[in-house]
């Protein structure tokens, strides 16, 4: 298990949040930290810092991607 | 693809009721019909559908049939599947319908009514919290909170449910929202951005098939959804490859084609599991590989390279490590792979695959039943439209469906796959036979299943949809039951079921309705049940403890298919 943070960009719509705490979830990252910030154009920039094995981390980021709200998911 | 939406902004009045624009939006949509129910935070769209008679509404008997006929109705003809209901408990009845179309990529468009914004979150009567109940089971959600939001919403979630990976939207519409009067916007233009071919993959993908010496490919329901079929069979032509099919796959190739296999996994035949653990290479086109076509993973397929097709980054390498991953729609990936793959032979390969399909010990066992699965899904077969369409409700009859049926005609089979939801199958044929009025339809359900949802018998009646339901009544909850008996110890619990005397039910809805106890009431009775021009119940009193083989045992590999009962 290692640390890496994500950092996403995500329209301000209903249910937008719990999608990309969905997949938080479903993947089983192990929390640490989560930052919803409101950004000027209509979007949230969301960083989540969380645990997980290099496969799920991998999975995690294509699914963030996957969202509709969401415009860009990168980690570091 | 671009999703151009029509308008004729000269004849309208300048502001509209949400309620007709809801419709508008429908119509704008090409939607012709809507499989619903009333309740009162969806009034105002039942007060304005009258207006709008370009949609038809079917009234079912309970939301989860709703969205089990939108979904019938979605994947015979490939367009979105409309529901509409009302808030509370209305949506919370949609739930089942909503995750099987989720699970098995299907095109639905549900429409909530909600209760009005003042009161959101008030709990008021018969407020839910739809969007958060529904998330997790929904490739989007949407809730526009004005009536100058409805129309976009309704024609983004059209757009949504069809484009890439198919799937069910919610668009939940405050009471408030259609009562409030807002202009007809023009139609939007919705682009569907496909991901570009991965030149690089494919190119990688088509050396490993070329080199292969036992390549193998497993069509799952992305060929279907692509409608790949031709592009399937050219290039297992091509390779010189069987086919393998998971459950919702069949279909995807002719069962009378050499090179099909019929289907893997759980309840796949022994031979067909056999090839996949032999293959050197296998294509998997259009599926997640799921736990019910790997069996264990780590022991799946051990001397193949996986090359997978998924138009779902999210698939790609999930369950299976893939030696190559092409993100794309399954149709023109294959149609890129046939033209850079060479002829290739391999009939000792082929001759091996296809293994011998005969299972006399089955055959001795049923020979001593009066009425045994397979000869009665056979008959079923034999008296049906050879076009005709089959749905399966879950269960053990749902399994014989698939292994027995044999399909030619492409997309003939359809059943709640990934779900595995009981009391799909009446209400997803009756949406199958509102979309394709003049082909044969039939529903196969086991007595458990049926009894889940037969009061939609109702909406087949009052909307004359001449679907018929064999029934497949062994008295027990079957599957269940079976591994009851064969992995805990044979303690049956709970899974002996009583049933109503279907023929008297069927007669009181006002549909057809006969039973059969043995062999030679069978085919006189299918086919009286055929030539009724309504709704039809065959009550088939199928031997009691027949169970689904092959099977591979929960957690075992599928080299452990267990191919029949011992002896």
């Amino acid at each position: 298990m290692t640390m890496r943070t994500y950092r996403l960009s995500v329209e301000r719509a209903e249910g937008a949040l719990e999608r990309v705490l969905g997949v938080v979830r479903r993947r089983g990252l192990g929390l640490h930290r989560l930052s919803v910030d409101q950004a000027g154009d209509g979007h949230w920039d969301i960083a989540i810092t969380a645990a997980a094995s290099e496969s799920e981390a991998g999975l995690a980021l294509r699914q963030f991607n996957a969202l509709l709200d969401v415009r860009t998911a990168r980690s570091e | 693809m671009a999703t151009a939406i029509a308008t004729d902004t000269a004849t309208r009045p300048a502001a509209q009721r949400g309620a007709d624009l809801v419709c508008l939006a429908l119509e704008r949509c090409g939607v012709d019909v809507v499989f619903g129910y009333p309740g009162g935070a969806c009034l105002p769209i039942y007060d304005a559908l009258p207006d709008h008679p370009a949609i038809r509404h079917v009234l079912v008997r309970h939301e989860q049939g709703a969205a089990h006929m939108a979904d019938g109705y979605a994947r015979a003809t490939g367009r979105p599947g409309v529901c509409l209901v009302t808030s509370g408990p209305g949506a919370t009845n949609l739930v089942t319908g909503l995750a099987c179309a989720f699970m098995d990529s299907v095109p639905v468009v549900a429409i909530t009514g909600q209760v009005s914004t003042a009161v959101m979150g008030r709990d008021a009567f018969q407020e839910t919290d739809v969007l958060g109940m529904v998330g997790p089971i929904t490739k989007h959600t949407l809730l526009p909170r004005t009536a100058a939001e409805i129309v976009p919403a309704i024609e983004r979630a059209m757009h949504i449910a069809v484009s890439g990976r198919p799937g069910p939207v919610v668009v939940d519409i405050p009471k408030d929202a259609q009562n409030a009067l807002a202009e007809l916007t023009d139609g939007s233009i919705m682009l569907d951005v496909r991901p570009a071919l991965p030149e690089r993959a494919i190119d990688e993908a088509a050396d490993l098939l070329a080199a292969a010496e036992r390549p193998l490919i497993i069509a799952g329901h992305g060929v279907r959804i692509a409608r790949a079929h031709a592009e399937l069979r050219e290039l297992a032509e091509r390779l010189d490859a069987p086919v393998a099919m998971t459950l919702l796959g069949i279909g995807g190739i002719s069962e009378e084609s050499e090179l099909a296999l019929g289907m893997l996994g759980m309840h796949g035949g022994a031979v067909t599991n056999r090839a996949v653990n032999a293959a050197d290479v296998i294509l998997g086109v259009g599926l997640r590989f799921d736990d019910r076509v790997t069996g264990k993973i780590a022991a799946f397929a051990p001397k193949a390279k996986i090359v997978h097709i998924d138009v779902d980054a999210t698939q790609i390498g999930k369950n299976v490590p893939t030696a190559v991953g092409i993100l794309a729609d399954a149709r023109e990936a294959l149609r890129a792979l046939i033209v850079r793959v060479p002829r290739r032979s391999h009939p000792e390969w082929r001759a091996r695959a296809a293994g011998t399909k005969s299972r006399p010990r089955l055959e001795a066992f049923e020979a001593r039943m009066s009425l045994a699965p397979r000869p009665v899904i056979r008959a079923i077969r034999e008296v049906a439209a050879p076009d005709a369409y089959f749905v399966a409700d879950v269960g053990q009859h749902q399994m014989w469906a698939a292994q027995y049926l044999r399909f030619t005609h492409p997309d003939r089979f359809l059943t709640s796959g990934g779900l595995g939801a009981m009391g799909y199958a009446l209400p997803a044929a009756l949406g199958v036979q509102y979309a394709l009025r003049d082909t044969e339809v039939w529903a196969i359900a086991g007595d458990g299943g049926t009894q889940m949802t037969l009061q939609e018998l109702g909406t087949a009646v009052q909307e004359g949809l001449p679907v018929k339901l064999a029934i497949m009544n062994n008295g027990y909850l079957g599957m269940v039951r079976q591994w009851q008996q064969l992995f805990h110890d044979g303690r049956i619990s709970q899974t002996p079921i009583s049933s109503p005397d279907y023929v008297k039910i069927a007669e009181a809805y006002g549909a057809f309705g006969a039973c059969v106890t043995d062999r030679a009431q069978l085919i006189p009775a299918l086919e009286a049940a055929q030539r009724h021009p309504g709704p039809a119940v065959i009550d088939l009193r199928i031997e009691r403890e027949a169970n689904v083989w092959p099977i591979v045992p929960p957690g075992g590999a599928n080299a452990d298919t267990i191919e029949g009962p011992s002896a």
